[in-house]
């Protein structure tokens, strides 16, 4: 195995009194596209929110290209996300006032590209991911396909080396779900982009390359190489 | 579904004669199609002469004859085997994974690493299947998703019950 | 359950911030409005107070048919200034057993003093000296409360031995004088003000019971799909306003009673205002404690509309919501009435039905169109940000852009505020009165700290004390001569004191020092006291040069006669200048007359104002003025309307930020999730807070554009209408642009204060929720 992208070791973190991950540790490789799988809170989310540098855990580590994360700055840390990393959601991914291409170009405006660049580029992904129609709507105008798609325009546009997607299918009925998948597995692997996965769906978690389940805050099993 | 593991797994748990057997298999995997008399006495005779099976006694109690059958040592390594591989994901997998659950359970075995090694098998198979459908044609990506949704389904299965093995131990020891 | 009871319970228990927000904003509210409305009666209550101790006098008009009580009480009273205050002291002399004024238990014997305690402080303090003329004797008790105008009020009754008997004798205490009313423009500006501060304080009532509307669409939804009918959606919506109204009315109540006393120190007293007497009269009282909970019901009813009528009220489509341009109709029409009537005034008169009609209907719609027109105007800001380059610009145009109005209701209240702060502000000058100016005049002959004492001279003060007081540069004495025209035989049967002339005896190189003017002394010895500033308006006077003219002395009888000189220079000294006041200036060489003024020319410090009040005899000590405190007490009537005016305006921004600062605070909780999101994308939180200030600054400064160029064509019309001023009262930009600016910061101060709140929303805990 390459040396990690990303690692995580002995994650801790509760909300309040409840724990929400209990020595979780995992590493993802360059380029390698992982699932986290498990039942509703076993903290698969929180996991990918510690690795994504969103939240801070209470204890452990999280590298990132040998960068400690949990201990940036906030705005460091903030700073890395627009630079290296994507988001997809299940919901709210987009922001509702902005149109489809804002949406996407955001990366790029915050990165300090000119408006104009910014949003001729996003509107190239937006065709590359065949939601080119819909690039003047708003969130509210477009299906939920299509707002996942634009979506995945988004976290990718800004050339990521990993992108976080958490249930990115979890609104989706299975062929949309699978079209999301396909555009956002297609276009990591021609970028070799690292996906971080969470997902309750097998079929969603049998695009990644590894598939590890928590439970309870930690890992139970692995499958894959 | 596998009898002759099953019934060696079941007595596994303690020894047993063939009646015995016969009943504690209908009770617990036989709902839809109990065994036949004469399977559990053809089946153990192939154990006994497999050396997975020895008659540990026989006793007369007012009615016919009863011979208990044990496991040998032989017996349990081919079972210690059996519940260590996980099933090809094939078709129609539910009945011998209930069995090779509720067997381990019963025989003290970890009948989470089971369900776990079984998840294993078919994430893997999931993933080269979804991996198969990339640059396929349509047909045989129908094919491909009709065995994904199924293995799907068999996962579905594997979930909820890793989720609620506490409770069926509780209840198988009643 | 009755809707209305689980309307209630919902209020209580559904979300607990919600609740202490609200009932928070409607407190401050109800509080608000309890001390406006007390603030007049306020105002009242001092003048009963004033009333209440006037002496009612033996044998005048309202005494007529009683009979003088056997004690005889006699009373002389000075007003005079003790370090900027005005300072009241009652010289008596009692009976024992006489009336008694309120405050009082009894009078002072001679040579006791009974103070107020503010003035009490003073006596017993270091700088009792300064007062040993003014309020001699020692201090034996205060004044209590009934007997005093304001809690700071400076205000003694001096004991004396006894007073001759034209002193007035008291027969009781308690007249009442006839007040002039207040000056229309004046009744007009308040009930304007009045609704100026009322309608934010009903936009933040409004909002308050309008927080986390989604949250409440939401739930209200799901009772409607569970078959609620809109009837019971409309009253648990109602309910759920009114517990927030009562909770907040109570709360306001309590905020009124332990804020009064802090409160009456802004009120425009110098002597204060006692706590009690800040109290609401009775039937707005009870109004606003009936209707302020009624107006949160029906506010919370109105606000749920959208979700009574349907039970999917609650749409996730963010559908896009221009507004239209028939908003600015009303603004229009408005003005264009009010410019109608100003052009036509001549031939409709105020008071004439077109008249009145066109001034009511075209205030009233500029008012409100101001408001209906706010959404325009903010999506025109909105458009006109978006083309600024930058992140926080395009993502603010773009919230802007998506609801207009939404964010004109937040900006709304501020905005009416402005407009009717702009009205009342230019109306300050007509109130104005031409003495007051008069007063300032002074300003340009001395400076602000030179000492002016009335004339009537009982004692001749020792001028070579006042001239050693430490910070005295000059002293000037001046005295009073009466002249009799040239001719005037005193036998002729007219009365001498109708036709002489009054002239001013003094030393002009003393005037110039005191002055510091450049005075043409060595010309002569008479000088001309020009009248209007034009030297032609003078040479009419009898009183002309080589003249023989007769002195009168303090009989009426011609006891000298005086040849005014060959040349009279004129003196650049005008009469109204209020230094001189007669039509000559005399060297006291050519007529000896008794010293009556002086003019000492100090260095304006309080403490030598003080020292040569001290050296001066009680008369003089007690008229003694100086220039700066004679221009605030002439102009104390104005001063204390634009005080009040001014109070009115910073409360009244008070109000409309802090409706601002909770409608743009539940309107970042309200976009949690998208905030969220931005965050999770790497968004730095300085461009997110931009973004907030931006998006209310944008709508903020073309909605103040517009309010302030209404609230001029308003103010211009309406001023060129109903004042007499043939030469028009300027409008007052700079007090206007100083209002704007001043609720900008405001509007930028109360959005600076909700974005902590950008950090504590855009949590990634959001993410998850739906």
């Amino acid at each position: 195995m390459m040396e990690p992208l990303l690692t995580a070791r002995d994650l801790h973190l509760s909300f309040g009194a409840s724990p929400a991950l209990a020595g979780a540790s995992v590493d993802v490789a360059p380029g390698e596209i992982l699932a986290l799988l498990g039942p509703s809170g076993s903290g698969k989310s929180t996991l990918l929110h510690c690795l994504a540098g969103i939240l801070v855990p209470d204890s452990g580590e999280v590298g990132y290209r040998g960068i400690r994360l949990d201990r940036l700055s906030d705005d460091l840390r903030s700073e890395l996300r627009r630079s290296d990393f994507g988001f997809v959601f299940q919901f709210g991914s987009l922001v509702p006032e902005l149109s489809a291409v804002e949406n996407v170009a955001l990366p790029l405006r915050l990165a300090g590209h000119k408006r104009r660049t910014a949003e001729a580029r996003a509107l190239e992904w937006l065709e590359r991911l065949e939601v080119g129609e819909v690039a003047r709507k708003r969130a509210g105008e477009m299906s939920g396909g299509q707002g996942q798609r634009v979506a995945v325009a988004r976290a990718l546009v800004a050339g990521p080396r990993v992108v976080f997607a958490d249930e990115p299918t979890g609104a989706l009925d299975s062929l949309n779900g699978e079209l999301v998948m396909d555009l956002l597995v297609g276009a990591a692997r021609e970028q070799g982009t690292s996906i971080v996965l969470v997902t309750h769906e097998p079929r969603v978690a049998a695009y990644a390359d590894r598939e590890v389940v928590l439970r309870d805050g930690a890992l139970a099993l692995t499958v894959g190489a | 579904m596998s009898v002759p593991l099953t019934l060696l797994g079941l007595l596994q748990v303690r020894p047993r004669h063939g009646y015995d057997l016969k009943r504690a298999y209908d009770a617990h995997f036989g709902h839809d199609r109990p065994l036949k008399p004469g399977q559990v006495y053809s089946t153990l005779g192939r154990l006994e002469r497999d050396g997975f099976v020895v008659v540990s006694g026989t006793d007369r109690d007012g009615g016919p004859d009863r011979t208990t059958y044990a496991v040998t040592a032989e017996g349990v390594t081919d079972l210690d085997r059996w519940f260590a591989e996980p099933e090809g994901p094939a078709a129609y997998l539910q009945p011998v994974l209930f069995a090779k659950v509720v067997l381990a359970l019963q025989s003290g075995r970890d009948a989470a690493q089971v369900l776990d090694a079984q998840r294993a098998e078919h994430l893997v198979a999931m993933r080269e299947l979804t991996a198969l459908k990339k640059d396929a044609d349509l047909d045989r990506v129908l094919g491909l998703d009709f065995a994904l949704f199924h293995l799907e389904a068999d996962l579905r299965w594997l979930e909820h019950t890793a989720a609620r093995l506490d409770r069926l131990g509780k209840e198988l020891a009643r | 359950m009755t809707p209305w009871l689980l309307g209630a319970r919902l209020a209580l228990t559904a979300n607990r911030m919600r609740l202490v927000a609200t009932t928070i904003a409607v407190s401050f509210t109800v509080a608000f409005l309890l001390a406006a409305m007390g603030a007049l009666p306020s105002r009242q209550a001092k003048l009963d107070r004033l009333d209440a101790r006037n002496v009612v006098q033996v044998d005048s008009q309202v005494a007529t048919g009683m009979t003088a009580p056997a004690a005889v009480v006699r009373l002389e009273s000075q007003v005079g200034t003790y370090r900027g205050r005005p300072l009241t002291v009652r010289f008596v002399s009692a009976e024992p057993g006489g009336p008694l004024p309120p405050g009082l238990t009894r009078y002072p014997r001679a040579g006791e003093v009974i103070a107020s305690p503010d003035l009490a402080d003073v006596l017993r303090g270091h700088r009792a000296g300064e007062l040993a003329t003014r309020v001699p004797g020692h201090l034996v008790g205060t004044v209590a409360e009934p007997g005093l105008a304001g809690p700071h009020e400076l205000y003694a009754y001096v004991g004396v031995a006894g007073f001759d008997h034209e002193t007035p004798q008291v027969q009781s205490y308690g007249s009442h004088y006839v007040r002039q009313p207040a000056p229309r423009e004046l009744r007009i500006a308040a009930w304007l003000g009045a609704l100026g501060l009322l309608l934010p304080v009903l936009v933040l009532v409004a909002t308050a019971t309008r927080l986390s509307a989604s949250s409440r669409d939401r739930r209200l939804a799901a009772l409607r799909l569970v078959g609620a009918t809109p009837k019971q959606a409309s009253a648990i919506a109602g309910a759920e306003g009114l517990v927030s109204g009562i909770l907040g009315t109570a709360g306001g109540l309590v905020a009124f009673w332990l804020l009064r006393g802090p409160a009456c120190a802004l009120l425009p007293f110098p002597e204060g205002v006692y706590a009690q007497d800040l109290m609401p009269p009775l039937t707005m009282l009870l109004a606003v404690l009936v209707g302020v909970p009624l107006l949160a019901a029906v506010s919370g009813v109105l606000a749920l509309r959208r979700v009574v009528t349907s039970p999917l009220g609650v749409r996730r489509t963010a559908r896009v919501k221009t507004a239209a341009w028939w908003r600015l109709a009303p603004l229009l029409s408005g003005l264009a009435m009010l410019i109608v009537l100003r052009v036509n005034h001549t031939a409709w008169p105020l008071g004439t039905p077109p008249g009145t009609t066109l001034l009511l209907l075209g205030g009233g719609l500029t008012l409100v169109g101001v408001a209906v027109a706010a959404p325009v105007l903010s999506q025109l800001g909105g458009r006109l940000l978006g083309r600024l380059p930058g992140l926080s610009a395009s993502l603010a145009a773009r919230r802007i852009d998506a609801d207009p109005t939404a964010s004109a209701r937040v900006v709304t209240g501020m905005v009416l505020v402005l407009f009717v702060s702009a009205w009342l502000l230019a109306f300050l000058p007509v109130l104005e009165s031409s003495r007051d100016s008069g007063e300032k005049e002074l300003l340009s002959y001395v400076s602000a700290g030179t000492v002016i004492t009335a004339s009537d001279v009982r004692k001749r003060p020792d001028l070579a004390a006042v001239q050693r007081v430490p910070g005295v540069r000059a002293v000037a004495v001046l005295g009073y001569a009466a002249l009799t025209p040239p001719g005037w035989v005193s036998d002729d049967g007219s009365d001498p004191a109708r036709t002489s002339h009054t002239v001013d005896v003094g030393s002009c190189t003393a005037l110039a020092r005191a002055t510091r003017r450049h005075l043409p002394c060595g010309q002569g010895t008479v000088f001309r006291v020009s009248v209007s500033g034009a030297p032609d308006t003078a040479s009419g006077s009898p009183l002309a040069e080589g003249e023989r003219v007769g002195v009168l002395d303090s009989q009426g009888v011609v006891a000298a006669h005086l040849v005014l000189p060959a040349r009279i220079p004129e003196l650049p000294i005008p009469a109204y200048s209020g230094l001189l006041q007669g039509e000559l200036l005399v060297d006291p060489a050519l007529l000896p007359a008794a010293p009556s003024r002086l003019v000492v020319t100090t260095d304006g410090r309080a403490d030598t104002v003080e020292n040569v009040r001290a050296v001066l005899p009680l008369d003089l000590a007690m008229s003694a003025q100086t220039v700066a405190e004679r221009v605030k007490a002439g102009a104390s009537v104005y001063l204390g309307y634009r005080r009040a005016v001014k109070i009115g305006i910073v409360l009244a921004l008070l109000v409309g930020a802090a409706s601002l600062a909770v409608t743009t605070a539940d309107a970042v909780a309200e976009r949690r999730r998208s905030l969220a999101t931005l965050v999770a994308l790497g968004t730095p939180l300085r461009v997110l807070r931009r973004t907030v200030l931006l998006q209310t600054a944008a709508p903020m400064l073309s909605n103040v554009v517009v309010t302030l160029a209404a609230a001029a064509m308003a103010s211009a019309c309406y001023l060129g209408v109903t004042t007499s001023v043939p030469t028009g009262v300027p409008l007052p930009w700079g007090s206007w642009a100083l209002t704007a600016l001043a609720a900008v910061v405001a509007v930028l101060l109360a959005t600076a204060a909700t974005l902590p709140l950008v950090s504590a929303v855009g949590r990634p805990e959001a993410l998850r929720a739906e």
